[in-house]
């Protein structure tokens, strides 16, 4: 039988258990066997993940198949799923905030070979099925990693910040603090001021197209004959009109009602002097 | 010469590539195509794509486009399908007389300084956008198959890299923040009058700074609170008068530069008037319906296409004495 000295990478690890261990059994408890060949190669890099991975669950769906890479600490560092009909040759693997952690890499006549083991969850553990170690690139959870939102949406990669609704975002460098002494460090500093919107009223009612500017009076111009007065509003936006009580027994009469102004002149009316 | 079995091996096989897409049919001497590249030409290889790829490992792959050979020196040209990554190669550069198993680590990003602005007018940060490493085999039998001059440029489906040889990190992490304003509330004018005009775009999102990267301080402003929680590792960001750098004297523009309307009466920057510049109230008796209501001795007469009142303190149904009526005061508004 010939002998092949240099045979190709996948060639090679097919007939092994890679890219588990050498030492794992690739059998559960409930006696599901992972078969030497299913998976050709793998490469897990879940943020998070430590040194020893390994396939921690097969979910079997009536038209997909889960796998689930888990370490010690979490049996879902991540997980990649492909359809029954449709068996693809890489699976790409995410975490629980879709991003990514990695690929399996078998062939469709292959991977189609766990629809059999029927529906339902398929657990294994450490010993049963890890990866080699070569297949894992442990990826700490060191500095800030995204944004995650109350809701539990995770923003990374370049991520905008944006004021609006009266909210300014600016950039500024700030010194930091705390250095008990040493000379601070300039940082990056994301400034942010609530101002408000001073025109709320425009920007709530535009969109329904309840809003129309209005027409406000600006200025009272009095004349009188040829003279005229143009009266401005104070600060507060007042104007006062109010009689002449630097003239003694004037009878003109100016004061407030509730809806506006009466002018009147003080004294009888026919009625009563008749 | 003690050699790296792990690079023996690979220099007899397709590896770092897919079998099949290259090393078929490798004729005995004299040039190849990509899909016959010869097992001796590269020896190992590995890829990170980067936080601003968008690359998919089950949509996109890394294959090597293009050997070339200009004199002494050889370019090993690899790309991607993904978009992002298609109009950067990484270009790994050999001499003719580099000794076997050289390694090279390169990483591509958008040239120039950080936020440089790529052909396509995408910005990018100072990120690689990939990089990776090759492992060259034996530079002797690739000068035998590649004159001075000559290329070897791929076809479509050849020398793919094994995709357990890329590490994906796309948006794996916070690579940048980047800042912006949405636009504040603007003021038109009135039925009948011009609307104001600024010297800028309006109702667009303004970009301040890009690429806000390191330790990165978030700074309370004007009526703005943080609440730091450390054991939720989280910030929360509370609207509260007067906190943080008080409230403010003057208006925050929402980009650096902004300026009022044209021809404005006042500094507002949204346009609009100042509380001056509007009656709100006469006598303290606001709007925005004012009724003028004429007593005893006075008829008011409204002329609202002139936009005239007229206070005519006529003394009509006042019982009075003859004496100099001018003595009354009589006022006109508009």
């Amino acid at each position: 039988m010939p002998r092949i000295l240099f045979p190709e990478f996948r060639d090679q690890l097919e007939p092994t258990k890679y890219p588990f261990g050498e030492t794992v059994s690739l059998v559960n408890v409930n006696g599901d066997t992972i078969l030497e060949g299913s998976f050709l190669d793998a490469h897990l890099y879940p943020v998070g993940g430590g040194a020893r991975m390994y396939l921690s669950k097969v979910v079997v769906d009536h038209d997909e198949v889960t796998f689930f890479v888990g370490d010690a600490t979490n049996t879902e560092l991540c997980s990649g799923s492909y359809d029954l009909i449709d068996p693809p040759s890489r699976i790409g693997l995410t975490d629980q905030y879709s991003r990514p952690a990695g690929v399996l890499i078998s062939e469709p006549s292959r991977i189609a070979l766990f629809q059999a083991w029927g529906i339902g969850t398929h657990t294994f553990e450490l010993s049963q099925s890890e990866f080699a170690a070569t297949c894992c690139m442990p990826t700490p959870e060191v500095g800030v990693r995204g944004i995650l939102l109350a809701d539990g949406t995770l923003f990374t990669g370049r991520t905008w910040i944006i004021g609006d609704d009266g909210v300014v975002v600016s950039y500024e460098e700030a010194s930091s603090a705390d250095k008990c002494g040493a000379p601070a460090d300039v940082l990056p500093a994301i400034r942010v001021d609530v101002v408000g919107d001073p025109l709320f009223r425009r920007r709530l009612c535009e969109d329904p197209g309840l809003y129309e500017t209005p027409r406000p009076v600006r200025l009272i111009r009095f004349r009188r004959d040829d003279h005229v007065f143009e009266c401005t509003p104070n600060e507060y936006g007042n104007i006062t009109m109010q009689m002449n009580d630097q003239q003694p027994n004037t009878a003109l009469r100016i004061y407030t009602n509730g809806d506006g102004m009466v002018i009147e002149v003080a004294g009888s009316n026919t009625t009563l002097t008749d | 010469m003690a050699q790296s079995n792990w690079f023996n091996q690979n220099k007899n096989r397709s590896f770092p590539f897919i079998k099949g897409t290259v090393g078929v049919r490798i004729p005995e001497s004299g040039p190849v195509t990509m899909n016959q590249l010869p097992h001796d030409f590269i020896a190992d290889a590995g890829f990170i794509t980067g936080v601003e790829s968008y690359f998919d490992v089950e949509e996109h792959t890394i294959y090597l486009y293009r050997v070339s050979r200009a004199g002494d020196t050889v370019l090993f040209e690899f790309r991607s399908d993904a978009p992002v990554l298609y109009d950067y190669p990484m270009v790994f550069t050999r001499d003719i007389d580099d000794a076997e198993y050289s390694v090279e680590h390169v990483e591509v990003s958008v040239e120039g300084s950080q936020s440089s602005e790529s052909d396509s007018g995408e910005d990018y940060c100072e990120e690689p956008l990939w990089s990776g490493y090759l492992v060259t085999g034996e530079m002797e039998s690739i000068a035998a198959r590649l004159a001075d001059g000559e290329e070897i440029v791929r076809e479509t489906g050849d020398a793919e890299v094994e995709p357990a040889l890329i590490q994906n990190i796309h948006a794996t992490i916070l690579a940048a923040i980047d800042l912006a304003n949405a636009d504040r509330t603007r003021a038109t004018a009135s039925d009948g009058c011009d609307d104001p005009i600024w010297s800028y775009p309006t109702g667009v999102i303004y970009p301040g700074e890009k690429c806000v990267q390191g330790d990165v301080k978030i700074k309370p402003g004007y009526n703005t609170k943080l609440l730091q929680d450390d054991l939720a590792n989280s910030i929360t960001i509370l609207a509260k008068k007067g906190q943080g750098a008080g409230e403010p004297c003057e208006e925050v523009p929402v980009f650096e530069g902004e300026t009022p309307p044209e021809g404005a009466s006042n500094d507002l920057l949204a346009g609009g008037l100042l509380c001056n510049e509007v009656v709100r109230s006469i006598n303290g008796v606001g709007g925005p319906l004012f009724q003028i209501t004429a007593g005893l001795g006075v008829s008011v007469v409204a002329e609202p296409e002139n936009n005239k009142v007229i206070v005519d303190v006529n003394m009509i149904g006042l019982a009075v004495c003859l004496f100099d009526l001018s003595q009354v005061s009589e006022s006109l508004s508009e």
